[in-house]
C-alpha cells in the first residue's frame, strides 16, 4: 500500500472512519496473523495476538507517529506483543495452562504442512531476539531498515542479529535434513 | 576459514542491501575463495528455503472477528459532513471526452519513473518551495485513493495515489481552473491508457499507481472558485467524486 494512501487512511481513521479501518485490517491482517504465529508457533495464540495488536493500533492512533509506516508501528506492536505472552507464559509453566508456547500442539501439527511444522520448531529454538528478524525478515518482507524501525534497534544491529539468525536456522534445518548445506 | 567481511557481504547481497562498489568486492572475493562461494550457496538455499514458504492461513471469520474488536474515536458523528466531500462539482467529464487524443506518455520524450526523478524533473521545470493547496481521499471496497495538489513555484502538480483490485479510469478536468496539462510523470506501474486534451487528462489504472501532472497557467484570469474534478469510475460505474481547488 502506497504511504500516502496509508496515511489518509489513518488519518481518516482517527475521524471514526470504520471504512478505512477495515481497509488498514484487510491490508495488514495477514502479515500480523503470520508474524505472530511464527513467533508463538500456536494458531490460537496467534489470533489473540492478531487481535490485540489491532485493537491497541487503533485505540492509540494518535500516538501514532506518520513518520513511520503503519506497518512498522503495528509489527513492533505484534512482536512486543507476542515476546510478553512468551515470557508470561514462561513464568507461569506449562501446569498453568499454556503449553502452546512450547511448540504446536497435536492438532496444530495434524493441521500445519510438515515442513511448516519442522520450520516452526527450529524457530521456537532460536532466542526471541533472533527469531524476530527472521519473522520480519522472510514473513512480513521488511527490510533492514524497516526492522530496525519495528524493533527499535540500529540497521547495524539488525545486520548483526539476521547474520547470527540466519546461521542458527541453517544449522537448525540441516539437522532437520531440511537443508543440504 | 572465510573473513566475517565475505559473510557479511553475502548476507547484504542476499538483502539487496549492497551498493555497486560492495557488490563488485563481494565478486572479487568470491572469485578467489571456493570456501565462500559454498559459503553463499547454503545461505541461499536457506534464503530460497525460508522464502518459499506458503503463509499460514488464518482461521474463518478473523477479519470479522478483528473490525469487530476495533473501536474508532467516534468523530464523524459530531460533523457528518467532515470527512466527505464538500462542495461537489458535478460536472462531467463527457464533454472533453470528445477531443480527447490517445498518446502515450513517451511522447513527451521522457519518462520520470522513480520519485527522485519526478521530483528532479517538477524542480527543474519549476524550483521552489512545495505548497500543499487542497487534497482528498477515498476507500471504498475495492479502490483506495489520495490526490494532493500543490504549488511550485509557478507551476501546479497534481499528484495521485491508487490502489484498485479491479481497472479504474480517473478522469480529470481542469477547465474551469485557468490551468493547462502540461506534462504526466508516472512513478509506479505502467498505466493501461493515458488520454489527454489542454483541459482534462483521462487515465486507466489497476494495482497500485502513482503519478504526477504538472500543470501551468494558461494566461487568462483564475476564476477564484474554479476547482480541479476528479471522477473516478469502472465499466461506466461511477465509483468517486472530488474536487481540488488551486486557492490561488
Amino acid at each position: 500500500m502506497h504511504k500516502e494512501i496509508e496515511f489518509k487512511l489513518v488519518e481518516a481513521c482517527k475521524q471514526g472512519d470504520r471504512r478505512a479501518m477495515d481497509k488498514l485490517v484487510r491490508e495488514y491482517e495477514r502479515p500480523v496473523y503470520n508474524a505472530a504465529y511464527r513467533m508463538l508457533g500456536n494458531p490460537d495464540d496467534a489470533a489473540d495476538i492478531a487481535q490485540t495488536t489491532f485493537i491497541k493500533a487503533f485505540e492509540k492512533l494518535d500516538s501514532f507517529n506518520p513518520r513511520y509506516r503503519f506497518f512498522s508501528w503495528i509489527y513492533r506492536i505484534t512482536v512486543n506483543e507476542s515476546i510478553n505472552l512468551l515470557k508470561r507464559n514462561q513464568r507461569s509453566g506449562p501446569l498453568a495452562g499454556n503449553e502452546a508456547a512450547a511448540g504446536p500442539g497435536p492438532a496444530d501439527i495434524a493441521s500445519a504442512g510438515e515442513t511448516s511444522r519442522e520450520v516452526q520448531a527450529a524457530l521456537m529454538a532460536l532466542q526471541e531476539d533472533y527469531r524476530a528478524v527472521i519473522v520480519l525478515k522472510y514473513f512480513t518482507g521488511c527490510s533492514y531498515r524497516e526492522m530496525g524501525d519495528v524493533l527499535q534497534i540500529p540497521e547495524k544491529t539488525v545486520k548483526s542479529r539476521l547474520f547470527t539468525a540466519r546461521q542458527q536456522m541453517k544449522e537448525l534445518l540441516q539437522a532437520d535434513g531440511l537443508l543440504q548445506g | 576459514m572465510i573473513e566475517e567481511r565475505t559473510k557479511e557481504l553475502i548476507h547484504a547481497a542476499m538483502d539487496g542491501e549492497l551498493s555497486g562498489a560492495e557488490m563488485a568486492e563481494l565478486e572479487e572475493r568470491l572469485e578467489e575463495s571456493g570456501e565462500a562461494r559454498r559459503y553463499q550457496a547454503g545461505m541461499r538455499e536457506l534464503d530460497s528455503f525460508l522464502g518459499q514458504l506458503p503463509p499460514e492461513v488464518m482461521p474463518d471469520g478473523m477479519h470479522e472477528k478483528l473490525t469487530r474488536a476495533v473501536t474508532l474515536p467516534d468523530r464523524l458523528a459530531a460533523r457528518p459532513q467532515a470527512a466527505g466531500w464538500p462542495g461537489f462539482l458535478r460536472y462531467g467529464f463527457a464533454a472533453a471526452a470528445g477531443l480527447l487524443l490517445a498518446v502515450g506518455i513517451y511522447r513527451f520524450g521522457w519518462e520520470a519513473t522513480a520519485p527522485g526523478d519526478l521530483d528532479q524533473m517538477v524542480g527543474t521545470m519549476a524550483p521552489g518551495n512545495v505548497v500543499e493547496l487542497d487534497s482528498f481521499s477515498f476507500v471504498s471496497d475495492s479502490v483506495g485513493s489520495s490526490a494532493t495538489l500543490e504549488r511550485r513555484a509557478g507551476s501546479l502538480v497534481l499528484n495521485v495515489a491508487i490502489d484498485s483490485d479491479e481497472a479504474v479510469e480517473i478522469a480529470i478536468d481542469f477547465s474551469g481552473t485557468a490551468l493547462d496539462f502540461e506534462v504526466l510523470a508516472k512513478t509506479d506501474n505502467d498505466l493501461e491508457s493515458f488520454e489527454y486534451t489542454s483541459q482534462a487528462i483521462r487515465v486507466r489504472s489497476r494495482g497500485r499507481q502513482k503519478f504526477a501532472v504538472l500543470l501551468h497557467p494558461d494566461g487568462t484570469e483564475p476564476d477564484r472558485d474554479g476547482a480541479i474534478s476528479l471522477e473516478y469510475s469502472s465499466d461506466g460505474r461511477l465509483i468517486q467524486q472530488g474536487t481540488l481547488v488551486p486557492r490561488w
